[in-house]
């Protein structure tokens, strides 16, 4: 994905602040195999977020894990009253 | 269905527009400035200020990484990139960024080398893969992309690498929002924090936001719900009498942000007593350098750079756009000398600018909403 992401007329998404959420499918040492929700790959350092497994999503950020997600991604209850 | 889709429901945006439009007290018009770029480019290209009441008016702040970059760093960049056996890597929107003396992008057509990558990893890699150049990151952004500088250099200095190094202008959030409080210029009544950076830093910071200039605070995610439930929580915080920092990212943002993040830039990096932001002028402690620990890979330090201030073009309007004080429209370039296509300032640049944001998006934003989800 290195590169991809930094199209001139798309916008650069690591200068726009945006992190992606991505699910870890492997590990490889300091760094894990990450896909996201487009079925597209990308190797992610995660020595931010301590030791990761196969599952785990992760907030990334210029191919860092700054976080990892533990709540389910919805829509809080009180929205939906 | 993607888990952002259900965040972008634009039933429950209207829901949500219509028990915010309760809370609002009668003939009181409220200002709540959104921090972040990344929100900024959410509300123009959902069109979130369409589902809210006409007394709520959304102000875009100074949150965009290359917008605030003034126009002497671009030229200490461009003079870095021309130096010998160079390679000097950057974000992709910072090739754009005009300087006095051009762009990157125009740098590169005078024969300079530089090349966008995706992350400072990257450009550690083209630093092993070309042992005989200078491999130089030219790092922007605030303590979202703060890390992954950081995790660079402790990458590069455990692997030995001697031919990398980093010409640092990261900034910090919370003393560009003091500036901002102290302008007399704005009459904000409340903040939505900047959730990716927060995810770093925490909510904690913002504290005095709330007991000390009496503003409420809610750090917020990036999609069309966030920022709706967000001035839900904002404006129910005036309709209780309570002025408090809340979280409502809560799936990723946790109220002492990352300390694992947290220790690595404290051991690598050290605040500049001073940083020049466009727009902003000179903030105290508001950028960092490279700590005594790292030097060695001190661009700054090993490379001649010109340093010089250089005043803005004086159609440029982007400091008044990065303030609130001005909306992009009315600036008197907007959409005619200045474009993303050839921008003036750097709010134009970056999709993240208010001004490209407003630009791409703006004049949509009500049928756009419909025609994204
Ligand atoms: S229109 Fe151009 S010059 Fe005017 S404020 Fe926006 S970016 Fe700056």
């Amino acid at each position: 994905m290195t590169g991809e992401r930094c199209e001139l007329d798309q916008g650069c998404i690591t200068c726009g602040d945006v992190a992606v959420v991505l699910t870890v499918i492997g590990n490889e040492g300091s760094d894990a195999l990450c896909r996201d929700d487009e079925g597209r790959t990308e190797h992610v350092a995660t020595e931010f977020v301590g030791q990761v497994a196969v599952g785990d999503r992760l907030l990334v950020h210029a191919a860092v894990a700054l976080q990892r997600l533990v709540e389910r991604e919805r829509v809080p209850d009180a929205i939906r009253r | 269905m993607r888990f952002a889709d259900e965040f972008r429901d634009p039933e429950l945006a209207q829901v949500l527009g219509t028990e915010i439009a309760t809370l609002c007290e009668p003939g009181r018009h409220y200002k709540i400035m959104e921090v972040c770029g990344g929100h900024t480019h959410t509300i123009y290209r959902y069109g979130v200020q369409d589902h809210l009441p006409e007394a709520i008016e959304l102000v875009h702040g100074p949150g965009c990484p290359v917008c605030v970059i003034p126009m002497g760093r671009v030229d200490d960049g461009i003079a870095i990139a021309e130096q010998d056996g160079v390679i000097l890597t950057c974000f992709g929107d910072m090739m754009r960024v005009p300087g006095g003396n051009g762009s990157f992008l125009e740098a590169n057509a005078r024969g300079a080398d530089i090349r966008m990558v995706y992350s400072p990893l990257d450009a550690l890699r083209i630093a092993k893969a070309n042992p005989d150049r200078r491999v130089v990151f030219y790092a922007i952004g605030f303590e979202t992309t703060a890390p992954s500088t950081a995790l660079t250099l402790v990458r590069a200095k455990a692997d030995g690498v001697t031919n990398f190094s980093v010409f640092c202008n990261h900034v910090t959030v919370i003393p560009a929002i003091t500036a901002i409080l102290d302008s007399p210029d704005l009459q904000l009544d409340a903040f939505l924090g900047p959730g990716h950076v927060s995810t770093v830093i925490g909510c904690r910071p913002y504290e005095f936001i709330a007991s000390e200039r009496h503003k409420p605070l809610v750090c917020s995610g990036f999609e069309p719900l966030d920022l709706l439930q967000s001035i839900y929580m904002v404006m129910k915080q005036f309709a209780e009498g309570r002025v408090e920092v809340e979280n409502q990212y809560t799936r990723v943002v946790r109220w002492e942000g990352n300390p694992m993040a947290l220790k690595v830039l404290e051991d690598v990096f050290s605040l500049r007593p001073h940083f020049e932001w466009r727009g902003l002028g000179s903030i105290p402690h508001s950028a960092l350098a490279l700590s005594s620990r790292y030097e060695r890979f001190d661009a700054e330090l090993s490379f001649d750079i010109p340093g010089v201030r250089v005043a803005d073009p004086k159609a440029c309007q982007c400091g008044e756009v990065l303030k609130g004080a001005l909306r992009p429209w009315e600036c008197g370039v907007f959409g005619t000398a200045c474009t993303p296509e050839k921008p003036i300032g750097t709010c134009m640049v970056s999709s993240e600018g208010a001004c490209a944001a407003y630009y791409n998006y703006g004049q949509y934003s009500k049928q756009r909403i419909h025609l994204e989800v």
